[in-house]
């Protein structure tokens, strides 16, 4: 599968999350049946569209594919994802709203049943820096997610749009670091790059100050993601 | 005579109109903004005779700044919680949207049918209702009974701003821009945190705080069963919300001021 050669940022905790993406696991299903389906996020934050700011713009991320190309990986943990599709972006800032849509192979979706997180995932950087981001430009994790990739339905949960994800999460050591600087890793779509920022953040360890409290509650933002037959606004 | 008369009333029309101009300048010139409060969330329920589980909710009020209510909370003794402002909008257009399977449905509620509140002490912002409280339909905070406050831990930014504004000590557990939201009903900002409602009575607290239920009295077993929920009136059917508790549901509450940011 083409996306297993992509390199993958290493980062404390996340190894887990990531390799399942690099081929540690093994593909042993995928759906029977072939649907069109849609899944669409709404947050509220701060986001970067070629070359203007937005604050506090709602955005809502798109993707449309096909349920016959949902692969599932067991190992390490229970994972889902569909790469193959179609992704945009629409942000609404006061009476403007603005679309775009993504470059294709960068935006797809994701679910990790085994530590409850869902949403759109990306490849981003060029070249040998290109690599994964699983909780990058949207997902939600916590409780309120679905439990699959076809059960149509809207979800909710803590909203994470990190570069590193979750670098912060390093319980043994006591040690980490906030997300990266997304602007370093912009996405490319047909109105130039594209960037979301995670501003509201949860720090609560008296032995990391300033640091992200956890994978969960780190996070102050929320989101909702819906999944849907496609082709329905 | 005659013209001389008219001059005079010109010079007094004159003087008139330079002095109020003059007083525009120095008075404070209270200006209503259009303002619109949105709820976004999960939920099911009833609408009319459509039954939906999972939906997307989209709650609206479009109002104006000026039709904001602050009353003042008198302080707390027991629990802590000081003197404070509740805010209030009762007035405008509410209306609703539901997201099933992709399909938006729309309703718009019966004038006064729902209204907006936020308490920024006890981190708690959303759509009461005159038929089912303050929490019904729909509200964003992790409430935990009558005057007290959030539990921070579940936390999302209107129950940060609700520890600061107790506890300004804890302004180092947030992100900088997470203390700069606004905290009022008058000004652009974004409330998040766990989705819930309780129709007709607050929230109680079980006491090993590991279960929270939708009840009169927590030590009544007899009334420890929800409450029916109260129908809403819509243009699209009567609206009936199951319950919500704590720590499932999350969603965000916006407050966009035209002209604000």
């Amino acid at each position: 599968v083409k996306h297993f050669s992509v390199k993958v940022r290493t980062t404390a905790c996340g190894q887990l999350l990531k390799a399942a993406f690099v081929g540690l696991g093994v593909v042993w299903g995928a759906a029977a049946m072939a649907s069109p389906i849609s899944y669409s996020s709404t947050v509220v934050t701060d986001v970067r569209l070629g070359g203007h700011q937005y604050h506090r713009a709602q955005l809502t991320l798109s993707f449309f594919g096909d349920t016959k190309d949902l692969e599932t990986f067991n190992t390490p943990v229970d994972f889902t994802q569909i790469i193959k599709g179609r992704a945009s972006l629409v942000i609404v800032d006061g009476d403007e709203q603005i679309e775009a849509t993504f470059n294709p192979g960068q935006v797809f979706i994701s679910i990790d049943t085994t530590n409850g997180g869902e949403g759109f995932s990306s490849f981003v950087g060029t070249g040998k820096d290109r690599h994964l981001e699983p909780a990058y430009p949207l997902v939600i994790d916590g409780s309120g997610g679905s439990d699959d990739l076809v059960t149509y339905g809207t979800y909710s949960g803590h909203a994470w749009s990190c570069i590193g994800f979750p670098s912060f999460q390093d319980n043994f050591t006591n040690t980490g670091s906030n997300c990266l600087n997304p602007e370093k890793f912009p996405l490319k779509t047909d109105h130039g790059d594209f960037v979301v920022y995670q501003k509201y953040e949860y720090y609560d360890d008296p032995l990391r100050p300033g640091v992200i409290n956890d994978a969960f509650w780190g996070s102050l933002n929320k989101a909702v993601f819906t999944i849907a037959p496609a082709g329905r606004p | 005579l005659h013209y001389s008369n008219k001059g005079t009333i010109m010079k007094k029309l004159l003087t008139c109109g330079l002095a109020a101009i003059a007083l525009a300048g120095v008075l404070p010139v209270v200006k209503a903004a259009p303002v619109t409060y949105t709820l976004v969330g999960t939920a099911s329920g009833k609408l009319g005779a459509l039954q939906f589980t999972n939906a997307g909710i989209t709650l609206n009020l479009r109002t104006d700044t000026n039709s904001v209510e602050t009353s003042k909370v008198a302080a707390d003794g027991v629990t802590g919680v000081p003197s404070h402002p509740l805010y209030k909008a009762t007035k405008g257009v509410a209306t609703l949207n539901l997201l099933i399977n992709g399909k938006n449905i729309f309703a718009e509620f019966r004038a006064h049918e729902v209204y907006v509140s936020y308490d920024p002490f006890l981190g708690m912002v959303g759509f009461g209702s005159n038929a089912g409280g303050p929490t019904y339909p729909l509200v964003i905070g992790d409430y935990q009974g009558p005057n007290l406050p959030a539990d921070y831990y579940y936390s999302g930014t209107v129950t940060a701003l609700a520890n600061v504004a107790n506890e300004p000590g804890n302004a180092s557990e947030y992100s900088p821009a997470a203390l700069a939201l606004p905290a009022n009903l008058k000004h652009s900002t974004l409330l998040t945190g766990a989705t819930i409602n309780c129709p007709g009575a607050p929230f109680a607290l079980d006491p090993d705080i590991s279960t929270f239920f939708c009840a009169a009295a927590q030590d009544d077993p007899a009334a420890q069963q929800p409450p029916a929920a109260p129908a809403l009136r819509t243009s699209r059917g009567d609206l009936v919300l199951d319950q919500q508790l704590p720590h499932h549901s999350k969603g965000f509450f916006t407050v966009k001021v035209r002209g604000d940011d």
